[in-house]
């Protein structure tokens, strides 16, 4: 007995050609779909495998900037904990092998203990490197073709427990170099991908036995990092407590020992000048400190006497003195030398130590109050604090300062009072006047001291860690592991990125999906007329053919789902390879998720089955007859009225967006023409579906051929607009990409491009100490004068340029000098209360509240950042306090991507133990470059210099974007393939259509190639209208770029694209059209 | 009386025409049961759209389609299909097999929305039956494909009487037919409605057919007349 669903089945496999086409069609939409869903997730799987690989078991990392802790801090914690804390020693590296022909700058250096083992998964790693000895990356093993035994040689940035621009701290010992041998080779799965910061890239890493490593840096028992293992789970304020609770005055860098002469406890620190907290911590139990800040003075001189390099005490030496005297008490030694009295005047001079060493020498008149012996507390050595170098000199020849020493002033009794006396001050003035002339930013004090029979040593550790903690000196524990995955999972959302990317070629497969389903449903319309007159009711013949439909759609998602797998392989193989620029990662991996195909299969059946439903249900409503004969009804004149009346509303909205986006905006946003040239688009194509649809308004005698051809165009006029919309997307979207792609090299010298003029930029590993725009230290570098530096200092944080897939929240923040960039670079966005030339120098603002204006890309506010000019960034500054950071202006595209920058001056207020720069632009004549380049590279041979090229490196970040709009193509390429398919098919089924006609024609003495003529003419119309309408709409969505001074628009690419495009359409229809009409037309008029 | 058609008026719309045009103007008919006529007229006479009005295919503007003594106008879209299913049995100009089926299968489809159930597995056999008697039974397991014109046309008779309906309306039942095959049809239709009982109108343009029904009528500008 025949049933229903024998019905369906005979259907199915008798159409099995044209099921089999429209299950392809539709598999090609769920394959997009699908693949994007399943590309997005495996991103973010990867992204979360990266986090987790690179943190392996560590969940919380606890540290500060330049500050250093006792390893075994470690040890308290773990006891109260529980869990697994291990404390390590991280410092950067330049390794090199083969004699230095191989060499990698940048590289992570972590001196590790036996605790470190538990932060590694599994059981991979089971000791520590011994003395001597590295465990490095994967990467760097290949990078400088290192094997198991090998030896390379490690510079490392020698930890110093002092800061290394305080005064008097010399440079000349800043690296230590370790001949290493390699004793195990770090994968992935061992922590050979080891990153604390946020990224999906590897860095370098060397791991070396922490004993060994302090041993050699001269730190010994000393960490600046507590790595707490994962197992804590998210449980900030208990992490805090204990690390509180077991935070020691050594960890704040405090020594505190007993003064037997005069029986009083001093208070030091290793960084020289005691903290400004830590002062006022003491404050909050004892009401009169004795407070000392001792000083190098150049020289004291009285008339035609000098005294060179004597200490210069300021405490409390004087009773009842005001804060403005300028009283000077020296030493009978300094009084006999100077041939000096009471009363007499003395002129002090002394350097005081700006940014980047930048010295000057200051001076100040005293006048001596008393002259007093070398004996008692005029005579204590203790008052001068422990600079390396100079409380270790054996003689004052020796000296290592930190500042020039002139060696010639200095006379034998100087050598003799160091022999006796070493640092002895010979002068001593009140403590505030000391603080007034030389406080910096590391301090005002350099010794306290505490009557020792009012506190016990355990009572002033006790009362001064009451009063302060690790926070206050900047140290912050970071949920490392949480950042990490929130960030995997906030970052780059790939399936949103490639459904935008997909969108066309989607909406391009649905259209073709239209075009096969109804040019089946067209075939089968008279099948439904004679079930209908055979008394089969509207809703059962709908229920078939939707039946058959469903089975037919659910295959081809079914299918679909299948090629996505395949698909979001062949993306993955992409990114991992030619498309890398965007992902920067080679270990993507694919994540198939059940319920994302599950998804991807409900959504696409849903979109298909909609497509498909409306071109149904519009067939059905044809009278029984009118089916029977395979006619559609015509649409209604109120289908074309609201045709074109969309079409109006679209091309008034895209015209006035362009008017107001050109009369209020001072950048062009690309967005809003983006949207503009899309709507002009859809608009066009409404209005030619309103003229495709339009009414015949009867025949015209003089019937030409061009009017003969437009009346065939109208025969199936929904078929017609599906060609135009099919070649209308596809060439808008390739024109459009190809209009917008960037030309890296066009421009790059202009001092209002990305480059900001500059010739090179460099990062080296190691800071720099010094102004290189200074004469003097240029000599010492071998640097040509005409050469101009902008030098940079940076803080620790993560890079959020377009480089990295993970969602930052807070950037690297360079602190920049506003004055040297004044009309470099551009501004695509501004507050309204900054102007163009005034943004830079806004950077030295003082905001309301403390808040720190700021500038970073663009691109980096609005996609690294998700945020907007005017929103600001919260960083906590070295002291612990909060740094708000309000952005103040948006850069177009430029070689800063991926920071926020501030004012330098304002940064070392937030970051004064910022040692040297690492970041600075090169300012120089782009002719001798490739010299320049390498004099550059032999003068910053010891730091680890990466210098690239400007333009290079703003190519490197125009890369990714053109990388993008290259996939933008490719998927744009694939709906123009889409298109031409829908172009053939149409004309294989207008002739097929017109059989009869065309074997009339020709039986009435048309010949084939007039024929051929017609059709070409009628398709042509249709690719010329399809083609003029995308690029129509392309051209307003790239306005910005063909307007922009920085995106070289590429006309000649736009002008071969369309060319092609309709030199390839024109091939096709010809040879569809040679081929079909290679048939006996007159034939088909017997058969028929 | 089985179907009485009175004073139908049709007209139609013709793009670029300035007036409608009158197709049928006043038709009356009165058809009894088992009663066999034909309706003759030239091309574009109307004779299609009288008889889709009086299969329930279209809808007059004017008059009223009785049939069994209920009117079809007051009937409901449900209605009207379902009165198509049981009481017509429609023969075009083109057999309109379905090319996924048999010709059993064929036979059958007409049955396929019938909601009773012993009805619907009766015609299992009513098809064998009539399949037999119309020499189509060998044909049975075939696709129309590989039939001839006159062999899909009769299959599209039997299709028509599968449910066995009061009145066959057969427009223009040999129109793709050669002379032999055409003859063979009408004798087919003939004899069915004389074993059946069943009414027959059959639309045609040719005399020889038209003239082996017992009635002849002849439609022109939109008037029926009964040729004497």
């Amino acid at each position: 007995m025949l049933s229903k669903f024998n019905m369906i089945l005979r259907s199915l496999i008798h159409y099995w050609r044209a099921n089999l086409t429209i299950i392809l069609g539709v598999a090609i939409s769920a394959m997009v779909l699908t693949g994007t869903l399943i590309v997005g997730d495996s991103v973010d799987h990867s992204l979360a495998m990266t986090a987790e690989l690179r943190l392996g078991n560590i969940g919380y990392s606890f540290s500060g900037i330049d500050r250093y802790f006792r390893k075994d801090l470690a040890e308290n914690i773990k006891d109260g904990l529980n869990i697994p804390v291990a404390s390590m020693i991280q410092v950067k590296g330049i390794a090199s092998a083969q004699g230095g022909s191989l060499k990698v700058n940048n590289i992570d250096v972590q001196g590790i203990d036996e605790n470190f083992l538990d932060m590694v998964p599994g059981d991979q790693l089971e000791e520590i490197p011994g003395r001597n000895e590295a465990f490095i990356s994967r990467n760097l093993a290949d990078r400088l073709e290192l094997k198991i035994d090998d030896s390379f040689l490690l510079r490392v940035d020698k930890v110093s427990l002092i800061p290394k621009n305080a005064p008097f701290i010399s440079d000349d010992e800043n690296q230590v170099s370790l001949r290493l041998t390699v004793r195990k080779i770090l994968e992935k799965e061992n922590l050979g991908r080891f990153n604390l910061k946020t990224s999906q890239t590897a860095p370098f890493n060397v791991f070396l036995s922490l004993e060994y490593l302090n041993d050699r840096m001269e730190t010994e028992g000393k960490a600046n990092r507590l790595l707490i293992s994962d197992e804590a789970g998210s449980n900030d304020d208990q992490l805090l407590s204990v690390i509180s609770a077991n935070w020691r005055p050594e960890d704040s860098g405090l020594k505190i020992s007993l003064t037997e002469d005069t029986m009083e406890w001093s208070i030091e620190s290793d960084r020289v000048f005691i903290d400004s907290v830590i002062v006022s911590a003491l404050y909050e139990f004892e009401e009169n400190p004795a407070l000392y800040l001792t000083y190098l003075a150049n020289s004291i001189e009285k008339d035609d006497r000098a005294t060179p390099y004597s200490f210069v005490s300021a405490g409390p030496f004087y009773q009842n003195v005001g804060t403005n005297s300028n009283d000077i008490i020296i030493n009978s030694w300094l009084a006999e030398d100077l041939g000096a009295s009471a009363g007499d005047s003395v002129l002090m001079k002394y350097y005081s130590i700006g940014p980047l060493r930048q010295l000057v020498e200051n001076e100040k008149w005293f006048i001596v109050q008393k002259i007093v012996p070398l004996a008692g507390q005029y005579a204590d050595r203790a008052l001068m604090p422990t600079l390396p170098g100079l409380s270790d000199a054996g003689s004052c020849r020796d000296w290592e300062a930190g500042i020039p020493i002139d060696l010639e002033k200095i006379r034998d009794k100087d050598e003799d009072y160091w022999d006796i006396w070493k640092g002895t001050p010979k002068a001593f003035v009140p403590y505030s006047q000391g603080k007034e002339i030389w406080e910096n930013r590391f301090g005002a004090c350099t010794l306290i001291r505490l009557n020792a029979a009012d506190y016990t040593e355990s009572q002033i550790a006790e009362n001064i860690l009451k009063h302060h903690g690790p926070a206050d000196l900047g140290f912050q524990l970071r949920n490392l592991k949480k950042i990490g995955l929130e960030a995997a999972s906030g970052g780059v959302d790939f399936s949103e990125l490639f459904f935008g990317m997909s969108f066309f070629l989607l909406i391009a497969s649905l259209t073709l999906l239209a075009l096969l389903f109804n040019i089946h449903l067209e075939n089968r319309m008279s099948q439904y007329g004679t079930l209908k007159a055979l008394g089969y009711s509207n809703r059962l013949v709908q229920k078939l053919i939707l039946a058959e439909t469903a089975i037919v759609v659910f295959l081809g998602v079914l299918l679909g789902s299948i090629l996505a797998i395949g698909y979001n392989r062949l993306i993955f193989k992409a990114l991992n390879s030619v498309w890398s620029a965007i992902v920067r990662t080679s270990v993507l991996a694919e994540d198939i998720r059940y319920g994302t195909i599950l998804l991807g299969i409900l959504i696409s059946f849903l979109l298909v089955f909609i497509t498909v439903f409306f071109n149904i249900r519009r067939k059905l409503r044809n009278e029984t007859v009118r089916l029977q004969r395979g006619q559609d009804k015509r649409r209604g004149k109120y289908f074309t009225m609201i045709m074109k009346g969309s079409a109006w509303i679209g091309l008034i909205v895209s015209c006035a967006l362009i008017v107001w986006e050109f009369l209020t905006s001072s950048g062009l946003n690309a967005g809003i023409f983006f949207l503009s040239g899309g709507l002009l688009l859809i608009s066009f194509i409404l209005f030619s579906g309103g003229i495709i649809f339009k009414e015949d308004k009867g025949l015209n005698i003089e019937l030409s051929m061009p009017e003969l051809a437009w009346r065939n165009l109208q025969r199936n006029r929904a078929r017609s607009l599906r060609i135009i919309i099919l070649f209308a997307l596809g060439t808008f979207v390739i024109v459009s990409t190809g209009l917008n792609r960037k030309d890296l090299y066009s421009d790059a010298m202009n001092k209002s491009s990305g480059t900001g003029g500059f010739l090179f930029y460099g990062e080296t590993t190691m800071p720099v100490l010094h102004d290189l725009n200074n004469p003097s230290v240029k000599a010492d570098l071998d640097i040509i004068d005409e050469i101009d530096f902008v030098q940079m200092r940076k803080s620790e944080g993560d890079d959020a340029s377009c480089l990295n897939l993970n969602r930052i929240s807070q950037p690297r923040i360079l602190g920049v000098p506003p004055d040297q960039l004044i009309g470099r670079f551009s501004f695509i966005k501004e507050l309204e209360d900054y102007d163009e030339k005034g943004n830079w120098q806004a950077l030295k603002r003082k905001l309301p509240g403390g808040v720190v204006p700021g500038i970073a890309d663009q691109t980096v506010i609005q996609w690294g950042l998700g945020m907007k000019v005017g929103d600001t960034l919260v960083y906590t500054d070295e002291y612990g306090n909060e740094m708000p950071v309000k952005l103040i202006a948006g850069l177009a595209n430029s070689i800063f991507q991926g920071n926020i920058l501030i004012d330098e001056d304002i940064f070392l207020e937030h970051f004064p133990s910022s040692s040297g720069i690492h970041v600075f632009l090169l300012d120089a004549d782009m002719a001798n470059r490739e010299d320049l380049e390498s004099e550059i590279m032999r003068s910053f041979r010891n730091t680890g210099l990466d210098l690239v090229y400007t333009a290079d490196r703003l190519a490197e970040f125009n890369s990714v974007e053109n990388t993008y709009l290259s996939i933008f193509l490719l998927l744009g390429g694939l709906g123009m393939i889409l298109g031409t398919v829908g172009l053939g098919l149409s004309l294989v089924r207008n002739i097929q259509d017109r059989l009869q006609e065309l074997g009339i024609l020709r039986a009435v003495g048309f010949g084939k190639n007039t024929i051929l003529k017609m059709l070409t003419r009628e398709h042509i119309i249709l690719l010329g209208f399809g083609t003029l309408i995308g690029t129509a709409g392309a051209f307003v969505a790239t306005i910005p770029s063909i307007f922009s001074e920085f995106i070289e628009a590429s006309w000649q690419t736009a002008l071969i694209i369309v060319s092609l495009i309709i030199v390839n359409g024109l091939i096709w229809i010809y040879l569809i059209g040679k081929i079909s009409l290679g048939k006996d037309l007159v034939g088909s008029l017997r058969t028929e | 009386m089985l179907l009485s058609v009175k004073d139908i008026r049709k007209t139609f719309k013709s793009e670029g025409a300035a007036e409608p045009r009158i197709v049928l103007d006043g038709v009356d008919l009165d058809l009894k049961k088992g009663e066999a006529i034909s309706i003759l007229g030239p091309s574009g006479s109307g004779k299609s759209t009288l008889m889709n009005i009086i299969g329930a295919l279209d809808k007059p503007d004017q008059g009223e389609v009785i049939f069994n003594g209920q009117s079809l106008g007051s009937k409901t879209e449900a209605e009207l299909t379902s009165f198509r299913n049981r009481e017509i049995g429609f023969v075009f100009q083109m057999h309109h097999l379905l090319p996924q089926c048999s010709v059993l299968e064929n036979v059958l489809i007409p049955a396929v929305p019938v909601k009773d159930d012993e009805f619907k597995r009766s015609r299992l056999q009513f098809a064998e039956d009539l399949l037999k008697t119309t020499g189509l039974w060998e044909h049975k397991d075939q696709k129309p494909g590989v039939l001839s014109g006159g062999e899909c046309q009769r299959v599209a008779l039997v299709r028509a009487m599968i449910n066995q309906p009061k009145l066959i309306l057969a427009d223009e039942p040999t129109g793709s037919l050669d002379e032999d095959n055409a003859m063979a049809v009408i004798s087919l239709l003939l004899d069915l409605n004389k074993k059946f009982d069943t009414s027959l109108i059959v639309v045609t343009h040719a005399q020889e057919i038209g003239g082996k029904m017992e009635k002849q009528y002849h439609l022109r500008n939109g008037k029926l007349n009964l040729k004497t």
